[in-house]
């Protein structure tokens, strides 16, 4: 049946009406039952202690670059937690409380931990403050143990803090001694490098090339000039050959011809003083042509000869032309220029080998050097790298010293624990409260479930609507005088008793409050 | 409240109520009752010791001069609707609810009431409640027979178990003294009963005051008498598949309505 929460609350609403003595007594059960509750409701005494977290001191920015500040970290919150939820930190709290009784065995020790733990609360506002609350049942208790806490907290952090600075500064310390060594091992290496390669240095290589290319110029020149003597020497043995042949030619037919000159140069005398027709001068002119024809046999004989013996005959050379003082040149030029080119040949053979050497050692030089480059960088990155160790040791040193010192404190108490003089948690009139709204809603709850549940028909459209059966008429109930009358009565009755039992409620609580009742 | 309703309370109040006891109920043969019929003036019956608007709003009944105002015109829609879906003028309608206590015999009373506010109209409710009979409170101290000593004796007359209750135009026929009286029910003399009481006046309405239909077997041989059935509901204790069981006991052809009974103001 579809009936709307509207109409349901109201049907409620009117089945509490009907029902009100039922839903007076659940009402004044459960105020009493809360009200007992509340009562005997165990008290808290709660008691907390703010520190704060400086986030920057004065020291700070002077201190900027030289020293680092040990952070007490962003959530703050969380690093309190793990000191203070550290077993530790709570047994020493609890040594130094005298909460630890000495007969304690360690199981029940351990149970007094994890209470202690549990009674404990840490919170982080603001984001420098952090705020640690303590709970428990005796307030004395409770006060001294915020103390405790606090105090402990401060010490301890500071304590944290110092040994985090100085395991820094030790752990900064042991690596720049390892550098140093690496860094010496390094320069020792670069040293006997240098011993065993005192004439290498980055110039060497450049010197080699310059002196190869030295070399090849001059290497070059020398065959230039082997090659032209062997040109001369081969031109000076050709006309050697030349020279040979010719003065073969030269000897007979000279002779002639000479013998011719001078009968002419006698003919031109003579014709100076004779005609042609003096019989000396015939003479002579005779002489000349017999000579003349003997030149010409002499020639063609010459060519005869030569084509017969051909290019190949070796010269002959001939006793004459050993006093030919040109032929004489021309040995004397030939040999010379042999004699050259065998010096010229051994200096080149001389050059080339230096060359050669030249290039072996460039080879051994570039090899060094790469030797050399690489222990180099070795040295830079560690001498770099120790540097580095070395400043930072520094500022790691001066950071400790701060911490130690406690300058770079940065956490004092902001708000001390206060004594709880009132106990925690809900009081008194809450449970009042409670009881008498859970009072009404409990009854009005079950009331209102009945309706939802059981679908009773509410509503006469229904039966028309729905159903389909005609509704003639929706009568009232039909209250007699004596009915309105009693009505009435218990009505008054009804709201006195609600009162009463709310008044009573409230005496018994401020009786309980001052202290004149206990239940 | 209709001028002749008016009438017939003012003249209520001339009487002072101290009508004149003349018998129960006046013979069909009547003169006045023939008169009734043809000259179409009020009834005149013979209404002894006539109730006060008082005390009938203690019985709770309703009438002309009820205190509440509201529920009586409820009664009286209740009446003009019963009314015009009836075929004839005497019928017998049977009041019964869909369990104990659901408010039938409040609802058959204030129906007859309510027919009878019309001074042409007369009602008799026939109480056949056995087993918890509610009308007792309006009988005569000395009262004797009821309907189950009518319908068990032969010696008994009609008239004597009819009784006025001071209500206008109003008579009942108790229950009587015995329970478990289902078999009467079945017997012709129920029905020759009824059919007198019905054709007595020529208005007469006979109303029967019935046991719940779900779970009375009495009630379901009534519904065979009956011309027609009206069914209480009482508001809020009943769900869907309870009334449509007692609908479907009562049959389409009966079935006049339902009553939406003590609905909260």
């Amino acid at each position: 049946m579809e009936t709307s929460l509207f109409s349901q609350i109201k049907i409620t609403l009117e089945n509490a009406s009907r029902l009100r003595w039922l839903v007076l007594v659940v009402f004044a059960i459960c105020s009493f039952l809360s009200l007992f509750v509340g009562m005997h409701f165990p008290k808290v005494y709660k008691s907390s202690v703010t520190v704060f977290v400086e986030e920057q001191n004065i020291l700070g920015p002077l201190m900027e670059g030289a020293a680092v500040q040990t952070e007490v970290a962003i959530d703050r919150a969380r690093i309190a937690k793990e000191i203070i939820y550290g077993r530790t930190f709570i047994g020493e709290i609890l040594d130094k409380g005298g909460w630890h009784d000495e007969e304690m065995s360690e199981e029940e020790k351990d149970k007094l931990v994890e209470k202690t733990k549990q009674n404990i609360t840490i919170e982080n506002f603001k984001s420098n403050l952090i705020k640690v609350e303590y709970q428990g049942m005796n307030p004395d208790e409770v006060f001294q143990t915020t103390q405790l806490l606090a105090e402990t907290f401060i010490t301890e952090s500071l304590k944290q803090k110092i040994r985090e600075s100085r395991s820094a500064f030790e752990f900064i310390e042991s690596q720049s001694n390892k550098y140093r060594l690496k860094l010496q091992s390094s320069e020792e290496k670069l040293n006997q490098f240098f011993d065993k390669n005192a004439d290498v240095s980055p110039d060497s290589e450049q010197s080699i090339i310059q002196r190869v290319s030295e070399l090849r110029t001059n290497l070059g020149q020398g065959q230039q000039q082997l090659r032209e003597a062997e040109i001369r020497r081969d031109s000076l043995k050709k006309q050697l050959t030349g020279e040979a042949e010719e003065s073969n030619q030269l000897t007979r037919a000279g002779g002639y011809r000479a013998r011719i000159s001078e009968l002419e140069a006698q003919l031109d005398t003579l014709r100076l003083s004779y005609h042609d027709t003096h019989p000396d001068i015939v003479q002579l002119n005779r002489q000349i042509e017999d000579l003349r024809i003997v030149v010409a046999e002499e020639e063609k004989r010459s060519r005869l000869e030569k084509k017969q013996i051909g290019s190949s005959a070796a010269v002959v050379v001939d006793e004459k032309l050993l006093v030919n003082p040109v032929y004489q040149l021309l040995r004397q030029n030939y040999y010379e220029s042999n004699t050259q080119i065998t010096t010229l040949q051994s200096r080149l053979a001389q050059i080339q080998s230096m060359i050669d050497q030249e290039l072996a050692r460039s080879k051994l030089v570039h090899k060094l050097s790469s030797d050399l480059i690489e222990l180099r960088r070795d040295y830079d990155a560690n001498k770099g790298i120790y540097q580095d160790l070395l400043r930072r040791r520094e500022i790691a040193r001066v950071s400790m010293n701060l911490d130690e010192e406690q300058k770079g404190l940065t956490m004092r108490i902001d708000e001390p624990a206060f004594f709880p003089h009132k106990p925690a948690g809900p009081g008194l009139i809450v449970f009042i409260l409670v009881g008498w709204v859970l009072g009404l809603l409990l009854p009005i709850g079950v009331l209102f479930l009945k309706v939802k549940l059981q679908n009773r028909i509410y509503d006469p459209l229904f039966l028309s609507q729905q159903m389909g059966l005609p509704v003639l008429a929706a009568v009232g109930y039909m209250e007699t005088m004596t009915e309105r009358r009693r009505k009435a009565a218990s009505t008054f009755g009804f709201f006195t008793l609600t009162l009463l039992v709310i008044s009573a409620v409230i005496a018994v609580a401020i009786m309980h409050v001052q202290g004149l009742l206990s239940l | 409240m209709s001028k002749l309703e008016q009438a017939l309370q003012k003249a209520d109040a001339q009487r002072g109520g101290n009508a004149k006891v003349q018998g129960n109920e006046p013979a069909v043969q009547g003169s006045s009752a023939i008169e009734n019929k043809e000259s179409g003036k009020g009834i005149q019956i013979a209404e002894p010791n006539l109730r006060t608007a008082k005390e009938m709003d203690k019985l709770r009944i309703v009438c002309a001069q009820s205190l509440n105002a509201a529920l009586l015109n409820e009664f009286r829609e209740l009446r003009t609707s019963v009314l015009s879906r009836v075929s004839s003028r005497n019928v017998v309608i049977m009041v019964t609810g869909i369990a104990p206590n659901s408010g039938a015999s409040f609802v058959a009373m204030n129906l007859a009431a309510s027919i009878a506010l019309n001074e042409n109209r007369t009602s008799i409710i026939v109480e056949c409640d056995l087993m918890a009979p509610s009308f007792s409170h309006l009988l005569p101290k000395d009262y004797q027979n009821g309907l189950t000593e009518y319908l068990q004796a032969d010696d008994l007359t009609l008239q004597s178990v009819i009784y006025p209750i001071g209500v206008e135009r109003v008579r009942l026929i108790p229950a009587g003294k015995a329970r478990h009286a289902m078999e009467y029910f079945t017997s012709e003399k129920l029905r020759q009963l009824l059919s007198e009481i019905q054709n007595r006046y020529t208005e007469r309405t006979v109303i029967i005051d019935a046991p719940s239909v779900v779970s009375s077997a009495d009630a379901r041989i009534l519904t065979s008498i009956c011309d027609y059935a009206l069914l209480v509901v009482p508001y809020g204790e009943a769900n869907e598949e309870v009334v449509a069981e007692a609908a479907r006991a009562i049959g389409k052809e009966k079935f006049l309505g339902v009553v939406f009974n003590r609905v909260p103001e």
